[in-house]
């Protein structure tokens, strides 16, 4: 075996470029490759700025009332034109981001903050926990996501946290389930059993070795889910239970613009076309990032 | 079976797995197997023989709710008496394991370096520093080439053979006194193969570990063990050392098995095949186990015969050993 004895000869490993490929940056690599993602991203981060320069970007005080300019069609002077009140609808798209954004973001939180633990111990202890846990989220599940956070938010009370907190609670389910389905996978694996053989306790195996390979799934879940919010926060501002006046929210605008629809219908595109903009935007950066994240592909 | 000297004694182990259907299979019924430091034996069989559960139970990974009963001595202590912690504790320090498939046995996650640094992490007090120092010693010493270059590479960056080189160097960071090598060929090509085997029997050398090599390559028995069990149905059907059991095999199983194994050295015809196959462990057979395949069986196969003594210390399962005479 004259192999062993000459390192030269079995210098087989996969590349020899001694740029460190790590998981992150092949994933960059494969997103970067895919345009209608890569477009999304830039409109996903348009919105984000424009929700959090909303102060300094909008032209208008998004409350300002102005009885001299009431249902101005769109021009130089008001961009998106005004509203039933003659506030600045430009001006309320982009502070209604922030409730729209804050929404999407602050549920998801609750959402993973709650749901990634929970499915991490049901699909690792699995037992009775599992059996608990799972016919919770199963229960969860069989009311509509909408319905359920509806219900929650009229059952909290009509202001914008408790809209967040509902939205979040109704989102949980999907996360328990879905990590655990993962965990389950995962758990599986040879190179779990290879880490209890070398003597890690359950938690560390569970929060190091298994937790780290299940989230890919989750990030993308993440971002559909986020898109799912948005609309969710639309709905309840719609129906009086989210964002509440004078403070704008793109739910809630369009609520008031369905009034006035024939005369007055940038009232309604405006807002429309940013929760169509939001919702499709992230959909497809979730779309892309899961082919990035599939392992399968190249 | 004392032997002077015995790293791992295992006395009378016996496994049985309760199904959710309230089946209870027993893997493993019976078994004793003893390894001195320095010596490699090979536990050889096929799949469901009860080979890889015994080095389960062994390292305590077998699923909870496992029924187990017998003796697992290590070091003086009877391993199926320890508290889990304690057991841990061991693992990855004491004792050792590499696995079948070095591609899946890596964590993707993490680099090569940091799953070798966390073993050693684990089980000694030492700082981040030294735990890679130590980390790129092992992987040198596993004959990894360019060790602080791969260090930082993650394992879908190397070749099978040479994962299978960083497991090594993972299951030796913490110098284990007792390692469990399950198929650790098996899924690697001839020619990686011979430089695996070729490394392990250096890192015997230097380390005077225990190794117990699970195979059902005898070819890789013949190359690497000392010492082989042959393991049929739960239980241990022959035990020698290994040029007696390729001269003369004493358990029609183990000459079944040499006969189905393809040599170059010798004119040979069609392979042998053992007709039949394994036993229904769920329904716990009687007699002995291999008497519905056996050319040689006997009435007296219908009683089970123990491990019975033949010739210079050689142990076999069989009314009718020593089986020259059966072809003399």
């Amino acid at each position: 075996m004259s192999a062993a004895t000459e390192p030269a000869t079995v210098s087989g490993a996969g590349s020899h470029d001694h740029l460190v490929d790590s998981p992150r940056r092949r994933v960059w690599r494969r997103l970067k490759a895919r345009p209608a993602a890569l477009v999304a991203l830039c409109v996903v981060v348009v919105i984000v700025l424009a929700a959090l320069l909303a102060p300094l970007l909008a032209p208008y005080d998004p409350t300002q009332q102005s009885w001299t300019a009431v249902r101005q069609a769109p021009s130089w002077q008001h961009w998106f034109g005004t509203d039933e009140v003659g506030r600045d609808v430009f001006s309320r798209v982009l502070y209604g981001a922030r409730a729209s954004l804050a929404a999407g973001v602050v549920s998801i939180v609750i959402a993973v903050i709650f749901g990634v633990p929970l499915g991490l111990l049901a699909g690792y202890v699995g037992g009775w926990v599992d059996a608990a846990l799972s016919r919770l989220t199963d229960a969860m599940l069989a009311i509509p996501f909408l319905i359920l956070a509806i219900a929650l938010a009229a059952f909290l009370g009509p202001n914008l946290t408790n809209a967040m907190i509902a939205i979040g609670i109704s989102a949980t389910p999907i996360f328990i389930r879905l990590t655990r389905g993962q965990v389950l996978t995962v758990k599986a694996e040879d190179y779990v059993e290879a880490a209890r053989a070398v003597g890690n306790p359950g938690w560390r195996i569970a929060l190091r070795h298994i937790l780290p390979n299940v989230l890919p799934p989750l990030l993308v879940q993440v971002t559909l889910t986020i898109a799912a919010a948005v609309i969710a926060e639309a709905s309840l501002s719609f129906l009086g239970l989210g964002q509440q006046p004078p403070m704008p929210s793109w739910g809630s605008m369009l609520n008031s613009a369905q009034r006035f629809l024939s005369n007055a219908p940038w009232m309604a595109i405006y807002p429309g076309m940013a929760i169509f903009l939001t919702v499709l935007s992230f959909n497809v950066l979730g779309d892309g990032l899961r082919d990035a994240l599939d392992p399968r592909a190249k | 079976m004392a032997e002077d000297g015995a790293l791992l004694e295992i006395t009378d182990l016996q496994v049985a797995f309760h199904g959710p259907d309230g089946r209870t299979t027993h893997a493993v019924d019976g078994v004793d197997l003893s390894v001195t430091p320095g010596r490699t034996l090979g536990i050889v069989g096929e799949s469901g023989s009860g080979k890889s559960v015994t080095s389960l139970a062994v390292m305590g990974l077998l699923p909870k709710g496992t029924e187990i009963t017998g003796r697992i001595g290590f070091e003086g202590r009877d391993l199926l008496k320890e508290s889990a912690r304690r057991l841990r504790d061991l693992r990855g320090d004491r004792m050792a394991m590499i696995f079948q498939e070095p591609m899946t046995s890596l964590n993707p996650a993490y680099t090569i370096g940091d799953q070798i640094s966390e073993a050693i992490l684990r089980h000694r007090s030492v700082g981040r520093r030294e735990a890679r120092a130590r980390a790129i010693e092992m992987l040198r010493k596993v004959r990894i080439p360019e060790p602080e270059a791969r260090f930082q590479e993650y394992p879908h960056q190397l070749s099978g053979g040479m994962r299978q080189r960083a497991m090594i160097a993972m299951a030796l960071a913490c110098d284990p006194q007792l390692l469990i090598a399950d198929e650790p060929t098996t899924a690697l090509d001839v020619t990686i193969q011979a430089q695996i085997l070729e490394l392990m029997r250096r890192l015997r050398e230097e380390t005077r570990a225990a190794i117990i090599l699970i195979t059902h390559d005898l070819g890789v028995v013949a190359e690497v063990c000392d010492e082989v069990a042959v393991m049929y149905a739960g239980q241990i059907v022959e035990r020698a050392a290994v040029q007696d059991l390729f001269a003369f095999p004493q358990h029609p199983y183990t000459v079944g098995l040499l006969g189905a194994l393809p040599r170059f050295d010798a004119e040979q015809g069609e392979l042998a095949v053992i007709s039949g196959s394994v036993p229904d462990m769920s329904r716990r057979p009687t007699g002995c186990r291999f008497r519905s395949r056996c050319p040689f069986r006997i009435e007296r196969c219908e009683e089970m015969p123990p491990l019975i003594p033949v010739e210079n210390g050689r142990l076999t399962r069989c009314w009718r050993a020593p089986l020259q005479r059966l072809v003399a």
